[in-house]
């Protein structure tokens, strides 16, 4: 008997001595935070968070009253920690950061202060998961963007989050990034980085009243749009949606995506793109770099308009040529871009560094002034692989 | 009380009125017990008296087998009056099993145990007749180790008839049964059982040694032999295994274990006892052998549940809520707001009040059970969540836990499990999953410092035994393919099945 207890004595006073009950908090007790989002004020950072309301959220239905399902709160402080120090005294619980879905930063912060500063916080804060979404907010503060009410998920912070996953995947324009992918960007040498950017559509007044939820169509909605692309940690410019397309092209990162050619005035092939496949090759020319990049892209027809008759082989080729056309001058536009903001964000020079190390080390310094002359061709070839369940459209059928 | 004082015996006088002067004065105003005098022989000539007690004796065959034929006996016969004791075994009574006696405490003990004892006139012997015959249970469904398929008899609480219906499992001369009678007081009869050349004799002298170390007044149950003979009494963990199936005991005979019987209650012990047998139903042997494995996994996982469930939601919840998928914390958040006390104490509010419901619906008259049922069933539920002193989720986990409880086949085995659950509790609420971690790790340390009669309480997993994989805690072999005995515990003779074959057709 003794020898037991004195060896669970043992035990447990270990276990109090390297541990202790100092991390344990009630679940109700807690500031669930959803999203951050970080503006520039003055020579400050204003932070603001939106922290969950469990009881107008899921759970027993019928208790929600109809009020907002988050709550956000803003401080200005010197550094991202010390403004979340000082939040302590407007929220009503401490606040809890694990389960941060998105991290939006403002457009004037990114473009004057750059978006470092705050990735040293979100990168050694013990509380943060890295899974979470980092994005822009265009032409608008965190602020503003985090104060819109969005319907059908009453938590904006899931809302972007979902919406973001798929679009990632399913529209070539819109690229989700987690921190690591940020941080890496930023460190990388001869890569820059590039954010997806959210906006707000529509009326932000209205947009932060709850009828904005009540109505068919709210006042103001989250969209994302277009890329917005980095020199250093500094936002320089932002990608029209086919730069946009072209950039993930470019990294590979296609999974899914709609495009179309004309095929007629006014009327459209549209192609559902199920596979794309991104190889960078890299050779000497006049002891310059010399960039290839081919793309193999893998489509569905999924929608005519024109009158094409997609049983003939002739047919397929003629589409597979002019979406390959379309395709290179969407992939050209966006390098002559880069090229145009001197903002290496398509990643030449890491491909320099890795496959011609001993011209990078000589030049790494002036890669800034060569890249924007950098000579580059893109080769595509695009394979139109089932016209769905039809072969001709309906209407031709009827004009015969 | 005589017989088992330790003095030298008294021997029975020949005279019948001294002897009968010695016993009144022993069993002096015990209404119970019956001196019948008489005169035996058909001409009164031999003076005799019968003792017995009442209510432990059949009445019938003392007067068709004993009373009528010595009453009735010719006794011009040259020996009825030399060799009457002799005589009247040899061609008067017709009772079954005979024996003399020739002292005082035999005396005694013969006809407190049932026997009804003869005494003639001038003969310092007695003759000790087997009639004993009284009220009993029959035979019934074992009501706390229930299988859907098996056999539905039960031992009962008289040692005779369950030492018959193992005999009728096990019908070779190799069953062997040693009786000894343990307690001073109670004198209970206690049978050991085992199969000559499966079980091993190492483990049968230590069991021998064991009971014969016990020196106690009474014994009521076999519980009580398990207290005094279980290796290591620091556990909760059982180390001594019981069952009311004679089927269950027959199998662990087969298998070389040892089994104790006690007169007086229907739960018969098996040694030497192993964790994983606590977590094997009976029927798993019954029914298919893939079916049996999957249900073995469900009880296994049951096991965990119970054991684990509330600590790793109380560590989960209080410590670790980046562990909660974003949208399952909300809803557990939503599901506390207004909950008073911390997910800890409301977890021992709930857990207790279930063990309190479970601890009294036991006792409970059968007419009053339901009552309490409802009762629980709202308090439990509805009312408290209604009046929010605990949350919804805390409900599901407790119910969860409870039914989990009965799913572990032994009270044994799942009546441990309910106590170390509040220790786990107890843990998580200060350190989280790290504290869980140390429970289970010193639990683990615990187990293998276990052993019943020598074996490791973790066998065949620590140590690890291969043959017997094959029946272990989630593992059923089809019966054709355990060719050998487990080895895990001592066995001498290793051949299940001497000639093995496949299933089925050839």
């Amino acid at each position: 008997m003794r020898r037991i207890a004195v060896r669970l004595a043992a035990v447990v006073i270990a276990c109090a001595l390297l541990a202790g009950c100092w991390d344990r908090h009630e679940l109700n007790d807690l500031g669930i935070v959803s999203a951050i989002g970080f503006d520039k004020k003055g020579d400050k950072i204003q932070v603001t968070v939106q922290i969950l309301d469990p009881s107008e959220l899921a759970g027993s239905a019928g208790k929600a009253s109809g009020s907002a399902a988050v709550v956000a709160y803003e401080e200005i402080g010197v550094s991202v920690d010390d403004a979340i120090g000082r939040l302590t005294v407007k929220a009503p619980y401490p606040l809890y950061l694990s389960h941060t879905r998105m991290v939006i930063i403002g457009e004037e912060m990114a473009r004057k202060d750059g978006v470092g500063k705050v990735m040293d916080y979100l990168s050694r804060e013990r509380q943060m998961r890295t899974d979470f979404f980092i994005i822009l907010a265009k032409k608008a503060k965190a602020s503003e963007v985090l104060g819109i009410f969005t319907p059908i998920t009453k938590i904006p912070g899931n809302k972007m989050y979902t919406s973001l996953e798929t679009s990632a995947k399913e529209w070539a324009p819109v690229k989700g990034v987690h921190l690591v992918e940020l941080i890496n960007d930023l460190v990388t040498p001869g890569k820059q980085l590039a954010l997806t950017g959210i906006r707000i559509e529509g009326d932000r007044k209205k947009g932060s009243t709850p009828t904005n939820i009540a109505n068919i169509r709210p006042a103001a909605k989250l969209m994302y749009i277009g890329l917005g692309v980095f020199r250093g940690d500094k936002l320089v410019g932002w990608l029209n949606e086919e730069e946009s397309k072209g950039y993930k092209y470019i990294q590979g990162e296609v999974v899914r995506s709609v495009g179309f050619v004309e095929c007629g005035p006014n009327e459209y092939t549209v192609f559902k793109i199920i596979r794309a496949e991104t190889k960078r090759a890299l050779r000497m020319k006049d002891d310059k770099p010399f960039v290839t990049i081919h793309l193999r892209i893998e489509a569905d027809v999924n929608e005519q308009t024109c009158d094409l008759d997609l049983s003939k082989p002739e047919t397929i080729d003629k589409l597979q040529k002019m979406a390959e056309k379309k395709t290179v001058d969407i992939l050209t536009s966006t390098v002559r871009k880069a090229q145009e903001i001197r903002s290496d964000f398509v990643g030449f020079g890491n491909l320099v560094e890795r496959k011609a190390p001993r011209y990078w080390r000589k030049h790494e310094s002036q890669w800034a002034d060569i890249f924007p002359e950098l000579e580059f061709e893109v080769k595509v070839s695009f394979n139109i692989r089932r016209v769905g369940t039809k072969i001709r459209s309906f209407l031709q059928e009827k004009e015969e | 009380m005589p017989g088992s004082d330790k003095q030298p015996p008294i021997p029975l006088d020949a005279s019948l009125d001294a002897n009968l002067i010695a016993i009144r004065a022993a069993v002096s105003g015990s209404a119970d017990i019956i001196i019948r005098e008489f005169r035996a022989g058909a001409s009164a000539s031999a003076k005799a008296a019968l003792i017995y007690v009442e209510g432990l004796c059949d009445s019938a065959t003392i007067e068709d087998h004993i009373l009528r034929p010595l009453l009735r006996a010719d006794d011009q016969a040259a020996d009825f009056a030399r060799e009457l004791p002799q005589y009247a075994r040899s061609h008067i009574l017709t009772v079954g099993e005979i024996k003399e006696v020739g002292d005082q405490a035999a005396l005694f003990e013969s006809f407190l145990s049932g026997a009804s004892v003869l005494l003639f006139d001038g003969f310092a012997q007695a003759l000790a007749l087997d009639t004993r015959g009284w009220e009993q249970r029959g035979i019934e469904e074992p009501s706390t180790q229930m299988v859907l398929r098996g056999p539905k008899e039960g031992f009962t609480e008289t040692l005779k008839t369950n030492i018959g219906l193992l005999r009728r499992k096990i019908k070779t001369t190799q069953l062997r049964s040693e009786r000894m009678t343990i307690g001073r007081l109670s004198r209970t009869d206690v049978a050991i059982m085992y199969v000559e050349g499966t079980a091993d004799p190492s483990v049968l002298s230590e069991l021998r040694v064991r009971l014969s170390r016990i020196d106690i007044d009474t014994i009521l149950e076999s519980g009580n032999i398990e207290e005094f003979i279980q290796d290591d009494r620091m556990t909760y963990f059982p180390t001594v295994f019981n069952t009311e199936r004679p089927d269950v005991a027959a199998a662990g005979l087969a298998e070389g274990r040892v089994a104790i019987l006690v007169d007086g209650t229907p739960f018969v012990l098996l040694v030497p006892a192993l964790l994983t047998q606590f977590l094997q139903s009976p029927d798993d042997y019954y029914q298919r052998a893939d079916i049996a494995s999957i249900l073995r996994l469900l009880r296994l996982t049951a096991f965990f549940i119970a054991l684990l469930a509330p600590s790793v939601f109380i560590a989960i919840t209080s410590f670790h809520q980046e562990m909660l998928p974003s949208t399952l914390l909300i809803s557990i958040a939503a599901s506390r707001t207004g909950v008073p006390f911390p997910v800890f104490v409301e977890a021992m509010v709930m857990e207790m009040t279930f063990e309190l419901l479970r601890e009294a619906g036991l006792r409970m008259p059968k007419a009053v059970g339901q009552a309490i049922s409802i009762v629980g069933a709202l308090v439990l539920g509805e009312a408290a969540v209604q009046a929010g002193l605990v949350s919804p989720g805390m409900v599901i986990v407790v119910s969860l836990t409870a039914i989990t409880t009965f799913a572990i086949p032994y009270t044994s085995l799942a009546t441990p499990i309910r106590i170390l659950r509040f220790l786990m509790m107890g843990l998580a609420a200060m350190f989280g999953l790290y504290g869980i971690f140390i429970g289970v790790t010193y639990l683990i340390i615990h187990l293998n410092t276990l052993s019943s009669f020598g074996v490791p309480y973790l066998k065949p997993y620590a140590p690890f035994v291969l043959n017997d994989q094959k029946d272990g805690v989630i593992l059923r072999v089809p019966i054709w393919k355990m060719v050998l005995r487990p080895f895990s515990i001592p066995v001498r003779n290793r051949t299940r099945q001497r000639s093995p074959q496949s299933q089925g057709e050839e």
